[in-house]
């Protein structure tokens, strides 16, 4: 029976690190769900397979209380533009789901600040779950093995600024 | 940026699924082409999950080589699971995936590694939820099935 092959290892290369600025971080706390718009301000990639820069308010993170569905546009050094899609999960450890709170949290938020904008935490004050899987689409060219590879990812969260800076590992 | 040393990530091995299949169906379109390839049926093992595939709940309709499967699961306990598995699928050799590959008992070398989202009740399997997973799989010819390897991502 197949059941008794050894389990098959999975390898994990350093691809690259992308650091994502934030300015906006706004809230929609609806009667169903939660959803945010988190606009990418700007940023740079760095590391051994992509090297360049997040192309400012080129998409955002419209994500739900505790998963990621970003989509931004990168640039490579070679002026190469590349689309990703930052699917995954973050959360606090010690609640989850935590960061963005539940539809009740967010509309009482609301009230109180008068406002839809939130802040996020740092990885450092909130401990927390950040693992991402990108999907990527690049031109035919140097970029092309990122639209046949697959990769996971981790995020760290900073504040003042604030900051996520994503590192991502191509699974061989 | 060069400040932060690179994060490591760690996998655990979560459990494997085998997946049965009967039909292979082909749609070579204008714009791209798409598969539809149904579960017959299947089963699940290893330390964190153990159950069945559900037959027919569901299909790969991959397209242009990126998979994009949704299926039933069907833990020992009764719990129902549902399954969306995205990744890629391509011969190392360069040549295209074809579905005859399945047919063939030629060893072909693939880079096939998958990220499965899933959908469980609250109860023991809820942790599938809120856990980002990576896998690999590897295709057997006759009879024609396919084995993932879970990992989740700590």
């Amino acid at each position: 029976m197949a059941e008794q092959e050894p389990v098959p290892p999975i390898d994990l290369d350093f691809a690259f690190q992308i650091h994502i600025d934030f300015k906006e971080r706004i809230r929609i706390a609806g009667p169903m769900r939660n959803n945010v718009w988190v606009p990418a301000a700007g940023g740079t990639i760095k590391g051994p397979k992509l090297n360049g820069k997040v192309v400012a308010y080129s998409g955002a993170d419209y994500g739900g209380e505790f998963g990621l569905d970003a989509h931004y546009m990168l640039q490579a050094d070679d002026g190469t533009y590349i689309y990703i899609h930052n699917m995954g999960y973050l959360y606090a450890l010690n609640n989850p789901p935590g960061t963005r709170g539940t539809p009740e949290a967010g509309a009482a938020a609301v009230q109180e600040q008068g406002s839809q904008s939130f802040e996020a935490p740092s990885s450092k004050d909130v401990p927390m779950y950040f693992r991402i899987t990108p999907y990527f689409n690049a031109p035919v060219g140097p970029h092309d093995w990122l639209t046949r590879t697959v990769f996971v990812g981790t995020g760290e969260r900073f504040q003042n600024p604030d900051y996520t800076l994503f590192t991502y590992y191509e699974v061989l | 940026m060069a400040e932060h040393p690179v994060p490591k990530i760690k996998l655990d091995y979560a459990f494997s699924v085998r997946i049965d299949f009967h039909e292979r169906v082909v749609i070579d379109g204008p714009v791209r082409s798409r598969v539809y390839v149904p579960p017959s049926g299947g089963e699940i093992w290893g330390p964190r999950l153990q159950g069945k595939v559900v037959p027919y709940s569901g299909a790969d309709y991959a397209s242009n080589g990126l998979l994009n499967a949704h299926y039933m699961l069907q833990a020992d306990d009764g719990a129902w699971i549902y399954i969306y598995n995205t990744g890629y699928i391509r011969r190392k050799d360069g040549k295209p995936v074809e579905v005859d590959d399945t047919k063939s008992d030629k060893e072909i070398d693939y880079y096939f590694r998958i990220t499965p989202y899933f959908d469980a009740p609250f109860g023991p399997h809820e942790w599938l939820n809120r856990t980002v997973m990576v896998g690999t799989a590897k295709r057997y010819p006759n009879p024609d099935h396919t084995i993932f390897t879970y990992y989740a991502v700590l």
